[in-house]
């Protein structure tokens, strides 16, 4: 029985760190490499020094949500890429809230179950890893918001009022325990948002899920998503949002592919989506080709239009 | 006969409060009842009406503040008024009792706690928008709205919908209160019966886990709501509530017809579960006795009304409690008193 469910950003994150282990996102750095690139620039202009691991894998909750192998297979997964975090002695930082979530999970598991860890370290061990345990997984939206009075002093694009719809993503919030707000009406990005110099929209079905996970190829991929993601648009649009952030390429997937799909049918939305930390970055005056939004599939030149930023700033 | 060598002091005046301190009057010791607010009545004093038959519970404090009237020779009322300080002595404590002004030094020969519970606290649940959207409200300050609607009935406009949300701080392990407080699904249904008598054409919505109407004259009290009222009653939790045209959008599953539903309401009712008060837990503490893990005073072995040593309790304090219950825990905390004070006076002679 917990009643500390909520905690303040400086009692998840008491001291900022010098550096940290980024843990990659399959998805994020494969369909927007803008993200990884962001997040990086991001933590180079606040001084935090960025480590990653090319040995460290995808953190396998993907085909463990479709039921794609056995859980078991996903824990010596999750043991070998926390035994290099480990390793490394760093604070582990995801930017995909499936990361965050499988991960936590997980590790949750093996750290109540020794017989599940032992298990996974029979798994590990004969490729020569061990994973010893009591880690804590970050997410790097949990940085942001810790470092919200250093962002806010670094901006040197100010968002000029852009109204920007924050998608907070199921995986985080859903943890429940622990995290930084509210998961039944979270308002930590909104303030992020503010921070930045944009006018935050809490536009109604900002908390309805992005579809991703039937959505993308899965189970129902038009019958379902389709009216869902028109309800959270149409929603987004009578808001007058111009942008919508999310901190997890998942739903970034979601949110931005889906769009084409959507105006086929005739309904055209054209909002345009991207990650919070790319709209940091652009806010701290990164360089927009640093950022690639060449990957977005509704354009985003019209935001950057509107922020005064060429597309070769 | 009267004798009034002793005296028990009774923390509380809500109607467990009240009833003990009446019962120990009236067998003739004396009694000092005090009350933390300005007037009498605790919990009771803010409801609109009660179940299981609406009757008005001013009426019944009018009662028993008439009762209290007749025994002013031995009961000895204090509003505004708290325990300060409390020290431990042969057969009883001295305690300080202060008001604003004033303290008063007393050795009392037995101590009734009857401290009641507070409300949960609503705005746990995100989801539910209370204190965002002002048209969501906790049970209490429902109660007072249907005061108001009582009192100026002519002059409001009926709201087309109520939605009324049960278990919310109950039954919940993820906010941290297991169990069941009760008395919700009781005056829910008092509620929103009210509404429908004072505004026959306000549809209103019960989301329900599943209703427990054990008590003598419950069910059939929840089931004429329903069937004679005609409020709807919904088997699901609801998800969500959101602003929609001014109104509010509630998100849910009927877990009976396997759909989710929305409709849109003008107002949503929490029906926020029991937790014990800030102050019991300062009083358990000056009294050295156990409460449970969640603050709840606990009975002693063999005694549904002892705490500890000439200590007892009655109503609230303990558990979530409806008003008859209150007021039988009040009577056998009075027997206890006055039980332990006759067995001093034995020992005495």
């Amino acid at each position: 029985m917990n009643r500390v469910r909520v905690v303040e950003p400086d009692q998840r994150i008491p001291e900022v760190p010098e550096a940290i282990f980024l843990f990659r996102s399959c998805t994020g750095s494969m369909e927007y490499p803008g993200t990884e690139n962001a997040i990086k620039e991001i933590l180079k202009l606040l001084g935090i020094e960025v480590v990653m691991d090319p040995d460290q894998t995808c953190c396998s909750g993907y085909l463990l949500t479709c039921s794609g192998y056995l859980p078991e297979f996903s824990l010596g997964v999750t043991a070998r890429n926390m035994s290099i975090i480990e390793k490394s002695g760093l604070p582990p930082y995801v930017f995909c809230n499936g990361c965050y979530g499988y991960l936590s999970e997980l590790t949750h598991i093996m750290e109540h179950n020794p017989a599940y860890k032992d298990m996974a370290n029979g798994l590990i061990g004969s490729l020569g890893y061990h994973y010893k345990g009591g880690n804590n997984i970050f997410h790097v939206q949990e940085l942001y918001y810790r470092l919200k009075d250093e962002i806010a002093g670094k901006v040197v694009r100010p968002l000029n009022g852009l109204r920007v719809g924050c998608h907070y993503g199921c995986h985080y919030l859903a943890n429940q325990y622990g995290i930084l707000d509210d998961g039944g009406y979270p308002a930590f990005h909104e303030e992020l948002i503010e921070a930045l110099g944009g006018t935050p929209v809490f536009y109604k079905e900002r908390q309805m899920c992005c579809g991703y996970s039937v959505g993308r190829g899965f189970t129902h991929k038009e019958e379902l998503v389709q009216p869902h993601l028109y309800k959270k648009f149409k929603s987004a649009r009578e808001a007058g949002v111009e942008l919508i952030t999310t901190v997890c390429p998942g739903c970034n997937v979601a949110l931005d592919r889906e769009q084409p799909a959507l105006a086929k049918k005739g309904y055209e939305f054209d909002i345009p989506v991207i990650d919070m930390g790319q709209l940091i970055a652009l806010a701290l005056g990164v360089p927009v080709e640093k950022l690639g939004f060449g990957a977005n599939t509704v354009s985003v030149d019209k935001v950057l239009k509107k922020l005064g930023v060429g597309k070769g700033d | 006969m009267q004798n009034t060598a002793k005296t028990a002091l009774v923390i509380g005046a809500g109607p467990a409060g009240i009833e003990a301190a009446l019962k120990i009057g009236q067998a003739g010791y004396s009694v000092i009842l005090i009350e933390k607010e300005k007037q009498i009545g605790g919990m009771v004093g803010k409801l609109c009406s009660s179940f299981p038959r609406w009757e008005n519970p001013q009426e019944m404090l009018d009662l028993k503040t008439r009762e209290l009237g007749k025994f002013l020779s031995n009961i000895t009322l204090l509003t505004n008024t708290t325990l300060k300080f409390c020290e431990p002595v042969e057969k009883g404590y001295l305690v300080i009792l202060e008001d604003s002004d004033k303290e008063l030094n007393v050795k009392v020969d037995a101590v009734v706690l009857a401290t009641g519970f507070d409300l949960f606290d609503a705005s746990v649940y995100g989801e539910y928008g209370y204190g965002i959207y002002p048209g969501v409200m906790d049970a209490l300050e429902f109660e007072n709205q249907l005061k108001d609607w009582s009192a100026h009935k002519s002059q409001t406009e009926a709201p087309g919908a109520i939605a009324f949300f049960k278990c919310v701080g109950s039954r919940d392990r993820s906010k941290g209160n297991p169990y069941c407080s009760k008395i919700c699904c009781m005056y829910t249904a008092k509620q929103a019966g009210l509404v429908k008598e004072l505004f026959p054409e306000t549809k209103c919505y019960v989301f329900y886990m599943d209703y427990r109407s054990a008590g003598k004259g419950y069910e059939e009290f929840v089931r004429s709501v329903i069937e004679e009222k005609h409020v709807h009653y919904i088997r699901g939790r609801a998800s969500k509530v959101l602003p929609q045209n001014n109104r509010l959008l509630v998100r849910a599953e009927d877990t009976l017809m396997g759909i989710p539903i929305e409709v849109e309401v003008d107002k949503v009712v929490l029906a926020t579960g029991v937790i014990p008060r800030k102050e019991t837990a300062r009083l358990v503490e000056a009294f050295g006795i156990n409460t449970d893990q969640y603050g709840f005073i606990e009975s002693e072995f063999g005694s549904p009304a002892k705490a500890g040593k000439r200590v007892f309790f009655a109503g609230g304090c303990n558990f979530a409690i409806e008003l008859p219950g209150a007021q039988y825990q009040g009577a056998a905390a009075a027997a206890e008193v006055i039980n332990l004070f006759y067995q001093d006076e034995q020992e005495e002679r």
